[in-house]
Order: structure tokens, then sequence, then C-alpha cells
């Protein structure tokens, strides 16, 4: 097993909005190996973006580590972080907005080669073919602003210049939500490709769990800043443990009509609750149709199960026997909180 | 009707829905892509400049004004038969049409077509230049503010507050009176009572911009925080200040015919509108024109900017975001 090429060590960040704090991403763990695919899911809100932007140091993270090729990034300034850059990329969400419209393909691509000290013109010129061949893309098409191209040629361009600096790691925000299904599509076999190509490693941050299938090795789900549930794609959709994730995967699309007759489907209740005032306890514990008094009193810790799954749960589902013990053993210790917060009257 | 499907994807942008309005001025060449997707504006051309002007004559009878004032102040030293400041004390108040003095000439003998011709001068430098000179210090300003935010953006914004909570005039009366009356300090006063007005603009839209992905992703590989100013955020924000700046050298070239008019701009007996209004005022009822001529040609030019600032200013509004 290869060595981690990110760690991300219990990752907290903060947003003061109007006298408030939010925290957006709230303790996160988890690790990507050299070549893997981690996708992180969760609905709008839950943070994924901005665990996403911390990483890449867009956003100054509040508390936790970040590891990248054993190297701290956490407390790293703007010009210790330009050599990272060049390691650790990112592909963005909405293509109409990621390209500067005032600037041509070539001078979008030529400035990243640019502002990391390549000066040589002709290789500069090459570099930029190289990557529209790539990325699917024609040599005249350099010579265009973005507005000339559709959001799926736009997206092309954006991976263009993700991979000019010819990254290990590319973080792509939503690469695909922003696209006509048809050209999702090629847009994720494309990323496949580069992958195989180039050796990437991709965090993928998505809310489509069809899609996230496809590509992911692993997932993370996340729900209001915390990851509740991880591990191999396969495993967890076949048997999701942790309530959340198994009302969306209930709720994705199958393509067969028996089957999706068939299926039974899990409706949430209500909505995301406010990050500014979280539930106590477990926090999806408001929406939950398994929740306990325990739920609403204890947080509970994410704990290792079998085959790398983690899972944030009291009562995990679809488990081996053993699961509900290491759940419980995991509150050893635990006390309620003296000054219980709303929901945990009971 | 596909089009209309194409709109309600993403793709759909809310300016779009003004594209009927730029159909209209004949200056929409902006690139709809066939399936409807939103996109820039292309460069404009000349036939489509002057397409868009022949639908508005107003628009194109002030822009022929602007520069036909421009131009004849400009050649004003060739064009004026005398010098403006010669005094012909026995020529003094000749009515309009006299021989030689198409114009007549004032109370001091001066004649009063080469006065006018020179004495648009001083408005024209003093708008434009302090515009020019605002619009830079605008740019600087807003840009950091809207930019950095913070206590930055704080410290210059209530600093713009307070150059704004001033009445303009008063302003640049105090300005104008502390430093002497001249065409620099005159400047000096226009330019800095209208740096917030430039300043929260490009404040206002570098808080847009910066919204945009394409700034992130600048970061995310790398370019120092002045380069995302600059190269990325600045050049996107050119077009709305343009069209403001057009605005407002009406404003300026306005402020600066008042305080000439109050005394405190170009001194006697150089030539000037403002002035010539002030001095012409006195003798209302014997000579007319000695007061109105200038003061008309003063609002002409004044109104003629102002329909040119609306006209951009409707373009824009319907043309998207930006324009080359």
């Amino acid at each position: 097993m290869t060595a981690p090429l990110l760690e991300v060590e219990t990752l907290s960040k903060d947003f003061r909005a109007g006298g408030h704090s939010v925290r957006a991403v709230d303790d996160v763990s988890f690790m990507l190996r050299q070549g893997e695919t981690l996708a992180v899911v969760g609905e709008s809100g839950s943070g994924k973006t901005t665990l996403g932007r911390c990483i890449l140091r867009l956003e100054e993270p509040t508390a936790g580590r970040i590891i990248f090729e054993g190297n701290d990034l956490t407390h790293l300034n703007a010009k210790q972080l330009r050599p990272i850059r060049e390691r650790m990329q990112m592909v963005f969400q909405d293509p109409y907005t990621s390209l500067n419209p005032r600037k041509r393909v070539r001078q979008l691509i030529g400035d990243v080669l640019r502002a990391h000290g390549e000066r040589d013109g002709v290789r500069i010129q090459a570099r930029i073919a190289e990557l529209l061949d790539d990325v699917g893309l024609r040599p005249e098409h350099a010579g265009r602003r973005p507005h000339a191209f559709s959001g799926g040629q736009r997206q092309r361009i954006g991976i263009a210049r993700a991979l000019a600096l010819k990254p290990k790691l590319i973080v792509a925000d939503e690469p695909v939500s922003a696209l006509d299904v048809s050209i999702q599509a090629q847009i994720i076999n494309l990323m496949a490709d580069l992958q195989d190509e180039h050796g990437l490693t991709y965090l993928i941050i998505a809310h489509d769990l069809g899609l996230v299938r496809q590509v992911a090795d692993r997932v993370a789900v996340m729900y209001l800043g915390q990851i509740v549930e991880q591990g191999a794609s396969d495993a967890l959709y076949r048997s999701p443990m942790h309530p959340y994730t198994e009302a969306l995967l209930s709720a994705v699309p199958l393509p067969d009509p028996e089957a999706s007759a068939g299926r039974r489907r899990i409706a949430l209740k209500g909505d995301l609750p406010s990050p500014i005032n979280p539930p106590s306890g477990c926090r999806f514990h408001t929406r939950c149709p398994h929740a306990t008094d325990l739920c609403r009193m204890a947080a509970p810790p994410p704990v290792a199960h079998a085959d790398g799954r983690q899972v944030a749960c009291h009562f995990p589902r679809n488990a081996d026997d053993d699961a509900q013990d290491r759940a419980m053993a995991a509150l050893d210790g635990w006390q309620p909180q003296s000054t219980p917060r709303s929901g945990a009257a009971a | 009707m596909p089009t209309a499907w194409a709109r309600i994807g993403r793709s759909w942008k809310p300016f779009r829905i003004c594209k009927g309005k730029a159909a209209v001025t004949g200056l929409d060449r902006a690139a709809s892509l066939p399936d409807g997707r939103a996109g820039r504006p292309k460069p404009i051309g000349l036939s489509a400049v002057f397409r868009h002007l022949a639908r508005r004559p107003v628009v194109a009878l002030s822009w022929v004004i602007v520069l036909a004032v421009m131009l004849v102040s400009l050649l004003a030293p060739w064009l004026a038969p005398f010098d403006p400041t010669d005094q012909a004390t026995t020529d003094r108040m000749l009515p309009m049409g006299s021989d030689a003095f198409a114009m007549g000439t004032d109370q001091f003998g001066r004649d009063q077509l080469s006065r006018l011709l020179w004495g648009g001068r001083p408005l024209i430098v003093i708008s434009l230049v302090s515009v020019a000179i605002a619009i830079a210090a605008g740019f600087v300003i807003g840009l950091c503010a809207g930019y950095l935010r913070g206590w930055i953006d704080m410290v210059l914004m209530r600093v713009m507050d307070v150059i704004l909570s001033f009445p303009l005039i008063l302003f640049a009366i105090v300005i104008v009176a502390a430093l002497g009356p001249n065409l620099i300090n005159v400047i000096i006063a226009i330019a800095l009572s209208q740096i917030p007005v430039f300043a929260r603009l490009v404040r206002a839209l570098t808080v847009g911009e910066t919204a945009k992905e394409y700034v992130l992703a600048g970061k995310a590989v790398g370019f120092s925080t002045p380069r995302i100013m600059l190269s990325e955020i600045a050049p996107n924000l050119v077009g709305p200040v343009i069209v403001q700046g057009t605005s407002v050298i009406a404003v300026a070239a306005l402020y600066s015919a008042a305080l000439s008019y109050l005394g405190l701009g170009i001194q006697p007996p150089e030539p000037d509108w403002g002035y010539m209004v002030k001095e012409g005022q006195q003798l209302l009822f014997f000579a007319p024109s000695l007061a109105l001529v200038p003061g008309i040609c003063i609002a002409v030019f004044v109104t003629a900017w102002n329909f040119i600032g609306d006209d951009l200013r409707d373009l824009f509004a319907a043309g998207g975001e930006t324009m080359p």
C-alpha cells in the first residue's frame, strides 16, 4: 500500500457572518493515496466546497492540519505555497465564471506556465498545444476567448489549465454539475483517461451519487460540515451504514423502472438545519428515522469498521454483528454535557 | 422552441433578458451562441456604431457637438480673428453683426467671437483631466478596498464617505480658496471631489468580480495578489467605469463653469465661458448675448455629455458585463 499523498487531520473552518460563527467544516479527517479517487458528497451547504478550498489553502482553515506529500501546508505563506501549487490544482464548478472572459485560451494557460517561471515562448506554445490535445480541443482553439466555447469545452479548458503544471492531485469542485447530462459523461471520461495517463489523484466534490459511483474508489459523505461515513465506494453503495448515506442512495434514480419501483425510498423530513446553530448530539438526529434519545444527546464519534469503513453513528445499519458493539464502545467514558443544548431535553 | 429550452438551464444569465433591448439599439453584436448560451459581446465594429447612432439622432448630435466644440477649442489660436484679451477701447459694446466683430464686443472692447472660441478651452481641459485623474485614483482605491477588504476597505471607504459628505461645490471652493485660483487647482479640486464616485463603483464591481471563480482560479495557480487585482480583475471593470466617466465629465464641466463664474477658476482677462457669463450678466439688458451665448455654450456642452453618458449606460445595461 502506497504512502498517503494527502492527509487531512481534524480540519475545521469557521466563517463569521453577522456576529455568528458558522462552522462550515467541522473536524474532518481523511486521507488520500496516490492514484486514488476520493469523492466527497453531500447536500449543498454541507461544507464540501469549503473543504476542497481549504485543502488548496484558498480558504484559511481555522484548525487542523493538511499534509501533502509529507509537508504540512497549514501554515505556509503565499510564497512557500507557490511550489506546492504546481503539485495540486483545482478544477472549478462553473465553467462560465471560472475562465477570465477577457483572456484567450492561449493566455489562460500560458499565464499559468509563466507564473511558474517558464520564460521560453516556444516551449509555452508547445505545452499549450499539448494540453489542448490532452483535453480533446483543437490547436486553433488557443486563439479564442471563453465566450466562443460551450460549457463542456470550457470545462475542458479549465482542466487543461489545472493540468498545465503537471500536478499530482486535482481537487475537482463539482466539475460536471453545471453541464448537460450528455456532456457530463464526456468530461468524466476525459478525467478518467487523464488519471490513467498522468497518474493523477482526484478529490472530487459532487452531489450526484450515481456519477460518483462510476469514478470514485472511495466515498466520503458529508453532513453539516462533518464526514458521517467514508469507505470504499462499492461497499458503501452496497451496504450504506449511516442512515444519511442510506437515504441519499435511495434517492439516486435507477435506470431500471422495475428495480426503481421495488425499492424503498427513504424521504428525509425537513431541511438541512442551520449550521449557525447545529443540532445537539448527532447532527443528523433531527432528520434521522432511527434517532433515539442517545442520538439527541451524544455526538457519535467516527468509528472504524471492516474494510476501512468509518461511520459516525450510534446505530450503524447493514452492519456486521460487532458493529453495534464498536459504536457503543466508542462512547465509553462519555458523560452528558452539564448544559445540554436544545433538543437534549429528553 | 429550442432557444427557450436552452435558456432554462444554468447557462441562462439574467442580463440576457435585455437582449431585445440591445437588438433595438442595433449594437447587439453580443456573441449569442447557436444554443442560446450567453456570451461576451464581440468587439463592436465601426458600422455597428453608425447603425446605432442612426437610430439615436440625439446621441449622434451630442457626439457631433462634443467633438465639434473640442475641435474648435483646439483650433482657437488659428480660428479666432483677434487676440481674446486685446481691448479696443474705441469699440466697446458693439452689437452682434458689426463689421469685423461678428459677435460684437464686450464692455472692454474685446472681440466676443474670439473670446467664445478660446473660452471653452479651460472647461474642456478641466473636465477631461479631472475626470481622468478621478478615474485613475478611484480605480486604485476601489480595487484595493474591494479585493483586500478588511480594515483597508474600512479606512478607504470611510475617507470616501467624508469627501462625499461635503456639498460638492463647497468642497471645491474650499480647495480652490486654500490653494489659489488657477487651472491646476481647479482640476485638483474637481478630481478630488469626484474620486469617491469612481472608488465606490470600482469597489462594488470588484466585490462582484471577486466572487467569480476565475479569481479563485488565479489564486489556485499561484498568481500574486497585485497580479490578480491588476491583470485579472481590473480589465473586467474598464467598461462600466468608462460609462460612469462620461456622465461625470458633464458634472465636472458644470462645476468648472460654476467655479469660474464664482471667480475661483481661470482669472481674468483670460477668456472662460463661466466667467464670461458673470461679466455679461451685469449687462444682461443692454447686451444679452454677452452672457447668454457663453451660457448656452456651457449648457449645450454639458447636456451633450449627459446624453452620451445615458446612451452608453443603456448600452451597458443591455449588452452585458463588459465591452471591448
